[in-house]
C-alpha cells in the first residue's frame, strides 16, 4: 500500500474541506464591507455563527497532517510562507474573537464588524499568497527553505490573493442566499450576479500568467490533461451556471450554493493535479518528504476511523441549524 | 454573659488553631511526607472531611446566625 | 539587525504565544466541567439559580474558548514558523498526536460546541446538555493528547534513530511515556482549580456588594466544595510529577529547588528565595526554613539532596526562572489549600457567605489558577532547556531560518494583536461580571430559554420547537 500517497489524500481532503467549509464563513466576512445596514450585518453573522468553528478546525487538520505525513515539507512550506501565514493567523485571530466579542457589545459593535470584515479578507487573500507562492515555485537549500520571506509578495502571489478572495466570496453570497430572508437575501442575489463571472475571469488571467512564469505547470498539465480539462470545464460551468441562475428566483437556492461548492472543488482538484505529485511544487515529491511507515499507518488509522464520525456530527450540526437564520437571531 | 462570650472566643480561637494544625499535617500526609500508602488515606480522609462538613452545614439559602 | 539573536526571538515568539494560548484553554477546560455538572443539577432538581449560573458563565466560557481557538490554530503553525528543524525531526512523532487531537478532540468540541451555544431552543434539554458533556469531553480529550505530544518532548520514548531521523517504534510508549501519566491528572486538576477559584472569587465579589445573593451563594458553595478535593487531589498528584523529574529529568529539579551544592548541607533548608549567579555556579542570597528541604524532598528530617552543579554546564536550565516560576505555583497551590482548609472550617460555622475578610482573599485570588498553572508551564518548559526533546535535540539546533528582523516584527506584531485579544476579553468579561446574571442583555441570552422559563408567553422561538423535538 503507498502509505505517503493515502496521506497526501487525506492531506488534500482535509484542505479542500478547509476551502469549500472556511470559503463560505470567510466570504461571508469579506462581504461584510459592502453592507451598511446594521440588521443585516447581525443576520450575516448568524448565518455562520453556529458552525464557523468547526469549519476552521480542518484548516489545523490540514496543517497537522502535513506536520505528521510530510514533516520534511511543513519545516519548508511554513518558513517559506512566513509572513503570509502569520498574516492569516492574525487576521483569523482578530476575526474569531469578533464573533465573541461583537456579540457582547452593542455600542462598539460597527468597529468589531469592521474587524471582522478586515480579517476575513486578509486571511482569505493571504491564503491565495500561500497559492501564488507555490505555483511560483520555494527556492529550497537541501531540507530548509533557501529563499526571502518576501518572495511570496511578487505581484502574481498578489493577484491569486484576489482571486482567492473573488473564490471565497462567490461561496458567501451562495450561503446567504441560502441561509438569508428579505434583505440580506436580496443583497446576496445582487452579487451572485456577478462574482461568479469575476472569480472565472480572475482564476483564467491567473491561470495564463501561471503557465508562462512556471514552465513545468505546462508539463504537468499535458500530463494530465484528459482529468484537468474535465475540472476546469466544471469550474467554467458551475461560475457561468450560478450567474445565469442569480436572477431567477424560482429555482432552489441550494442549486446556487451546490454550485458554488463544485466551482471551488473542481478549482481544487485541479490545482492539486497540477501538483501532483509534488508536495513542494516542482522540487520534492510527496514520497521524498515522506515520514516514516509507523507514522504514516497511525495517522491513516486514525483518519480513517475518525474521520466518519467527525463527518455525522459535523453534518449534525448543521442539520440542527438548518433552514434561514431566524429573523432576531439563533437566540 | 460577658465571660461567656470571651470564653467562646477563646474556644473558638484554640479550634481554629487545631484545625489551623490538622491542615498543615494534612497537606504533608497528603505531599507524601509519610509514604505513599499514608498520602492516599490521606487524599481520602480530604475528601471525605469535605463531603461531610458541605452536606452538614447550612445551606447556601439559609441566613446564618448573628 | 545584526546583533538581534534569531533563536532568542523565536524562542520568545514561541513562548509568547504558547502563554497567552494556555491561558485560555486553562479557563474552558475547567468551565466546561463546571458548566456541565451545574446543568446536570439543573436538569435534576429544576432549580432556576442553576439555570441562571449556567447562562452566566457560558457566556465568559464562550469567549474564552474563541480565543483558545484562535489562538490555538496558531500553534499548528508556531512549530513551524520558529522551529522548523524541531518540526523536521519530531513531526513524525508529535505531528500525529496533535492530529488525533484535531480528529479527536477539536472537532468534537467545534461540532457541539454551537448547539451548546446557539441550539436550546432547536433540540431538547437532554441533548442540549448532552452537547455540553461532548464539548467537557473534547476538552479533556484534548489536555491528554497535547500532554502526551508535550510529556514526549520532556520524557522521549518509544522512538529509535535512523540515519538521523526519528523512527516511532512503539506508539504506546510515545503517548503513555514516563511524564504523561503524571502530568495529564496534574494539568487537568490545575483547569478545574482555575475555574474554581474563578467562579468563587467572582462570586464572592458579589456578596461584597450583597448583590446576586442566592446565585453568588450557590456558585460559592459549589466552587469552594470543588476547590476542597481539587486541592487535596492536587497535591497528592504534584508529589508524584516531583519523583518523576527526579528520576527522569534531575536538571529540572535540581534548578527548582535552588541548590548548585553536588550534596546539600544536612539537615538541608527549604529554599524560598535565592539570587543565583549562573556564571559562578553558586547563590549570592539564599533564604529558607530549615529542615524542611530534607522533609520535603528526602521525607526525613537530615537527608540531602544533589544540586545543580550535578549537570554538566552546558546541559543546566537557567535556575532563576525555573526556581521561580516553580515557587510561584508552589506557593498559590499552599495558598489554595489553606483557603480550602479555612472555608470548611467556616462552612462549618454557617459564616462561608458572610466572612468578609475571606471573601475579599477570594476576590484577590479569582485569577489565581491562570498564574499557578503558568509558572507550573514556565518551569517545564525552561527547565528542559538547553534541549527541546531532552537528550536528543538542542533548542538551539531547532530554530526555522528566518531572518531576524522578521522573527522580531512578527513578534511585535502577535504582541499588539494579543494584546487587542486580551484587552477586550478583559474589558468584556468585568462587564458581563459588573451587569450581573440578572441583567443580562437578550443576545447574551444564547437561547433565551431563560426568559421562556420565566415568561412562556414571550416565547418568540416556539416554532422551531415544535419541528425538532
Amino acid at each position: 500500500m503507498d502509505l505517503p500517497l493515502l496521506s497526501a489524500l487525506f492531506l488534500m481532503f482535509a484542505l479542500t474541506m478547509y476551502v469549500m467549509l472556511d470559503g463560505f464563513d470567510l466570504g461571508v466576512g469579506v462581504l461584510l464591507l459592502p453592507q451598511r445596514d446594521q440588521q443585516v450585518r447581525n443576520r450575516m453573522v448568524d448565518a455562520i455563527a453556529p458552525t464557523w468553528d468547526g469549519n476552521e478546525t480542518w484548516l489545523i487538520m490540514a496543517a497537522l497532517t502535513l506536520l505528521a505525513g510530510f514533516p520534511l515539507a511543513y519545516g519548508i512550506l511554513v518558513p517559506a510562507f512566513y509572513i503570509p501565514v502569520v498574516l492569516m493567523l492574525l487576521s483569523l485571530g482578530l476575526r474569531g474573537v469578533s464573533f465573541e466579542f461583537r456579540h457582547n457589545s452593542a455600542t462598539s459593535r460597527r468597529r468589531w464588524d469592521f474587524v471582522f470584515a478586515g480579517g476575513s479578507l486578509i486571511a482569505a487573500w493571504a491564503q491565495g499568497l500561500v497559492v501564488g507562492g507555490l505555483i511560483q515555485g520555494v527556492d529550497t537549500d537541501l531540507d530548509s527553505f533557501g529563499g526571502s520571506p518576501l518572495d511570496a509578495f511578487s505581484p502574481f502571489c498578489l493577484l491569486a490573493g484576489v482571486t482567492v478572495v473573488a473564490g471565497y466570496a462567490t461561496l458567501g453570497v451562495g450561503w446567504l442566499r441560502l441561509k438569508g430572508e428579505d434583505a440580506t437575501r436580496a443583497f446576496a442575489r445582487r452579487h451572485q450576479r456577478w462574482l461568479p463571472l469575476a472569480f472565472l475571469g480572475m482564476t483564467i488571467i491567473t491561470g495564463a500568467i501561471a503557465i508562462s512564469i512556471q514552465p513545468n505547470l505546462a508539463v504537468s498539465w499535458r500530463d494530465h490533461r484528459i482529468a484537468l480539462s474535465c475540472c476546469l470545464i466544471a469550474f467554467a460551468a458551475c461560475g457561468l451556471g450560478i450567474a445565469w441562475l442569480a436572477g431567477r428566483d424560482d429555482v432552489d437556492d441550494r442549486i446556487g450554493f451546490g454550485l458554488a461548492l463544485a466551482m471551488m472543488l473542481s478549482g481544487v482538484v485541479a490545482l492539486g493535479l497540477s501538483f501532483f505529485p509534488y508536495v513542494i511544487p516542482f522540487r520534492i515529491t510527496l514520497w521524498q518528504a515522506a515520514s516514516a511507515a509507523s507514522t504514516q499507518e497511525f495517522l491513516l488509522i486514525g483518519a480513517l476511523v475518525v474521520t466518519p464520525v467527525v463527518l455525522a456530527y459535523s453534518a449534525f450540526a448543521y442539520k440542527v441549524f438548518r433552514g434561514r437564520t431566524p429573523a432576531e437571531g439563533w437566540y | 454573659m460577658k465571660t461567656r462570650s470571651r470564653r467562646t472566643s477563646a474556644l473558638g480561637f484554640l479550634a481554629a488553631v487545631l484545625t489551623g494544625l490538622a491542615g498543615f499535617l494534612a497537606f504533608n500526609v497528603v505531599d507524601g511526607v509519610f509514604g505513599l500508602v499514608e498520602s492516599i488515606l490521606g487524599l481520602v480522609v480530604c475528601i471525605a472531611i469535605t463531603v461531610f462538613v458541605v452536606q452538614r452545614s447550612p445551606p447556601p439559602e439559609e441566613e446564618p446566625d448573628a | 539587525m545584526h546583533d538581534l539573536d534569531p533563536l532568542i526571538l523565536a524562542r520568545l515568539q514561541f513562548a509568547f504565544t504558547i502563554s497567552f494560548h494556555i491561558i485560555f484553554p486553562t479557563i474552558s477546560i475547567g468551565l466546561a466541567l463546571f458548566l456541565a455538572i451545574v446543568e446536570a443539577l439543573w436538569l435534576k432538581t429544576g432549580d432556576l439559580v442553576y439555570r441562571q449560573i449556567y447562562r452566566f458563565w457560558l457566556n465568559i466560557f464562550a469567549m474564552s474558548f474563541g480565543i483558545g481557538v484562535v489562538t490555538g490554530i496558531v500553534m499548528s503553525f508556531q512549530f513551524g514558523l520558529t522551529f522548523a528543524k524541531f518540526a523536521q525531526l519530531a513531526g513524525p512523532v508529535i505531528g500525529p498526536l496533535i492530529g488525533y487531537e484535531a480528529l479527536t478532540a477539536f472537532f468534537l468540541e467545534a461540532g457541539f460546541l454551537g448547539i451548546m451555544l446557539f441550539g436550546e431552543s432547536r433540540v431538547g434539554p437532554k441533548l442540549h446538555f448532552f452537547a455540553t458533556c461532548m464539548v467537557a469531553l473534547g476538552t479533556t480529550i484534548s489536555t491528554a493528547w497535547i500532554l502526551a505530544a508535550n510529556s514526549w518532548m520532556q520524557t522521549p520514548a518509544g522512538v529509535a534513530w535512523d540515519h538521523g531521523r526519528l523512527i516511532v517504534t512503539d506508539w504506546w510508549r510515545v503517548i503513555d511515556n514516563p511524564s504523561w501519566s503524571v502530568r495529564l491528572p496534574h494539568m487537568l486538576l490545575a483547569a478545574y482549580l482555575t475555574a474554581a477559584f474563578l467562579v468563587s472569587g467572582v462570586s464572592a465579589w458579589y456578596l461584597l456588594r450583597g448583590r446576586e445573593t442566592t446565585f453568588a451563594r450557590r456558585t460559592l458553595s459549589l466552587g469552594m466544595a470543588a476547590a476542597c478535593i481539587l486541592i487535596a487531589a492536587q497535591v497528592f498528584v504534584g508529589d508524584h510529577v516531583g519523583t518523576t523529574l527526579v528520576k527522569y529529568q534531575p536538571a529540572k529539579l535540581q534548578a527548582a529547588e535552588g541548590w548548585w551544592d553536588k550534596t546539600t548541607p544536612s539537615p538541608t533548608p527549604y529554599l524560598w528565595i535565592i539570587v543565583p549567579d549562573q556564571a559562578g555556579q553558586r547563590n549570592r542570597f539564599q533564604m529558607g526554613t530549615p529542615y524542611f528541604g530534607s522533609i520535603w524532598l528526602t521525607r526525613s528530617l537530615h537527608g540531602t539532596i544533589g544540586g545543580l552543579r550535578n549537570t554538566p554546564v552546558d546541559q543546566q536550565p537557567r535556575m532563576v526562572l525555573v526556581f521561580y516560576s516553580f515557587k510561584i505555583m508552589l506557593a498559590l497551590g499552599m495558598t489554595m489549600f489553606t483557603i480550602a482548609v479555612i472555608s470548611l472550617w467556616l462552612r462549618w460555622h454557617g459564616r462561608l457567605y458572610s466572612a468578609r475578610w475571606f471573601l475579599r482573599t477570594l476576590v484577590v485570588m479569582t485569577p489565581s489558577g491562570v498564574v499557578a498553572t503558568l509558572g507550573g508551564w514556565y518551569m517545564a518548559e525552561i527547565g528542559r532547556q538547553p534541549f527541546v526533546i531532552t537528550g536528543m535535540m538542542r533548542t538551539a539546533d531547532a530554530v526555522s531560518p528566518v531572518p531576524a528582523a522578521t522573527l522580531l516584527s512578527t513578534l511585535i506584531a502577535f504582541v499588539c494583536v494579543y494584546a487587542v485579544f486580551f484587552g477586550a476579553f478583559l474589558i468584556f468579561t468585568l462587564r458581563l461580571i459588573r451587569r450581573g446574571p440578572v441583567g443580562l442583555p437578550p443576545h447574551a441570552l444564547p437561547s433565551g430559554s431563560l426568559k421562556r422559563d420565566l415568561r412562556p408567553e414571550i416565547a418568540g422561538v416556539q416554532p422551531y420547537l415544535s419541528g425538532t423535538e
